[in-house]
């Protein structure tokens, strides 16, 4: 499987998740899965919102653009080309930013833990250290080419 | 770069995920459990008489009464207050629908839950109830969390403009206390004892199975209210007939 299979995989995994709070957020999934209570009192604090969008659905329009980065990586010419690395690896370092600022709330401001806010922030964390890994993977490829051109 | 069987596998692997995913959601927005499952199974309250409210907002010729055994600490109840109770404020409460009224259910599994009953109370007097119920459930996360509690209570009343003189005498005499827990112990006979327990014209919605969602709650409103007008209507034919 390549980093980018990974990439999309758990791209579709953190969109289910964001999909999830932000139906919740609309009224259609009755109580949230959480057992500890937390998860309510994170999702119903202001800082559910960013500038006005709820966080859950900037959720899920971040891991939709990685899905859609990762499975278009996948066919013609961008499955030789770089580009689609760079950019799932830029697409994950906001998401790992934000998910870090998200986590510092829980902890140090509202004082709750949201096992699905959690969840998400370790998949972005992992879809940028799966990018991170093909970009070095592609890197290295290269250079063994031009070794290869060269000699 | 994947190979086009590698490639079939992980489309067989991302569809067996996607199909995994609807399904989750579908059968949790289905099964909406227990949203208002915070303690013990539903009540169930028969259509007669609610006891007076403390606080209500909305038109005495109102065709739907809604009556809201809320706990200030219960995040439920924040769910209710946050995102549903706005707009039945300007759909439903400010077209002359829906009168709701707000009833004191503190739970005694909540530590902090009388504080905040207390302080709302107090800000009732200053005829300021309603803005110090949006602070209280906008913040719950702060003040329930917080070694100061009552600090973080006394700016949400400075926020919303009260006399913090009389603030501060009120919650230091702890008067409305009395008429809180009376409340409580009232619903508490009624068989209330989970919450947010929302009771229209007397009888208990169902929010585990209808939902807490604006849109759920204002179907039930809207069915419940065309039954009283047209029997509205016809008392009031029967009455020309005389």
């Amino acid at each position: 499987m390549t980093h980018r299979m990974v990439s999309a995989l758990a791209a579709l995994v953190g969109l289910f998740v964001s999909l999830y709070l932000w139906l919740w957020h609309l009224g259609l999934m009755g109580s949230l899965a959480c057992g500890t209570g937390g998860c309510e009192v994170v999702q119903t604090s202001r800082y559910a919102t960013f500038a006005g969008v709820p966080v859950a659905l900037l959720g899920v329009i971040g891991y939709a653009a990685m899905l859609g980065v990762s499975l278009a990586g996948l066919h013609g010419r961008w499955a030789a080309s770089r580009a689609p690395t760079r950019l799932l690896a830029a697409l994950a370092a906001l998401g790992v930013l934000f998910s870090g600022y998200l986590t510092y709330l829980e902890a140090e401001v509202i004082h709750a833990w949201c096992r699905w806010c959690v969840s998400s922030a370790l998949i972005v964390t992992a879809i940028f250290v799966t990018a991170v890994i093909g970009m070095r993977g592609q890197a290295q490829g290269a250079a063994s080419r031009e070794q290869g051109a060269g000699g | 770069m994947a190979g086009r069987g590698g490639l079939k596998n992980f489309y067989l692997l991302l569809g067996v995920v996607v199909v995994g995913g609807v399904a989750a959601l579908v059968y949790k927005s289905q099964t909406r459990g227990s949203a208002t499952a915070e303690t013990g199974p539903m009540p169930v309250v028969a259509a007669d008489s609610v006891p007076p409210a403390a606080y209500v907002i909305g038109s005495d010729t109102a065709p739907v009464v809604i009556d809201d055994y809320s706990d200030f600490q219960c995040p439920f109840c924040a769910h209710l207050a946050i995102l549903t109770f706005p707009d039945v404020r300007t759909r439903l409460v400010n077209t002359g629908i829906v009168r709701w009224r707000f009833h004191d259910r503190p739970l005694n599994i909540h530590n902090k839950t009388l504080r905040a009953h207390l302080a709302a109370a107090c800000a009732a007097e200053q005829n300021k109830f309603f803005p110090m119920h949006d602070q209280i459930y906008f913040h719950q996360g702060d003040w329930v969390e917080s070694n100061h509690t009552d600090d973080l209570l006394r700016d949400y009343a400075k926020g919303i403009g009260l006399n913090m003189d009389a603030y501060d005498a009120c919650v230091k005499s702890a008067k409305p206390m009395a008429r809180i827990q009376a409340e409580s112990r009232r619903a508490d006979q009624m068989g209330i004892n989970s919450t947010p327990t929302l009771l229209v014209n007397g009888r208990l919605y169902d929010s585990g199975k209808r939902g807490l969602g604006f849109d759920d709650l204002k179907a039930y409103v809207d069915s419940v209210a065309a039954v009283v007008r047209a029997e509205r209507e016809e008392e009031r034919t029967a009455a020309a007939k005389k």
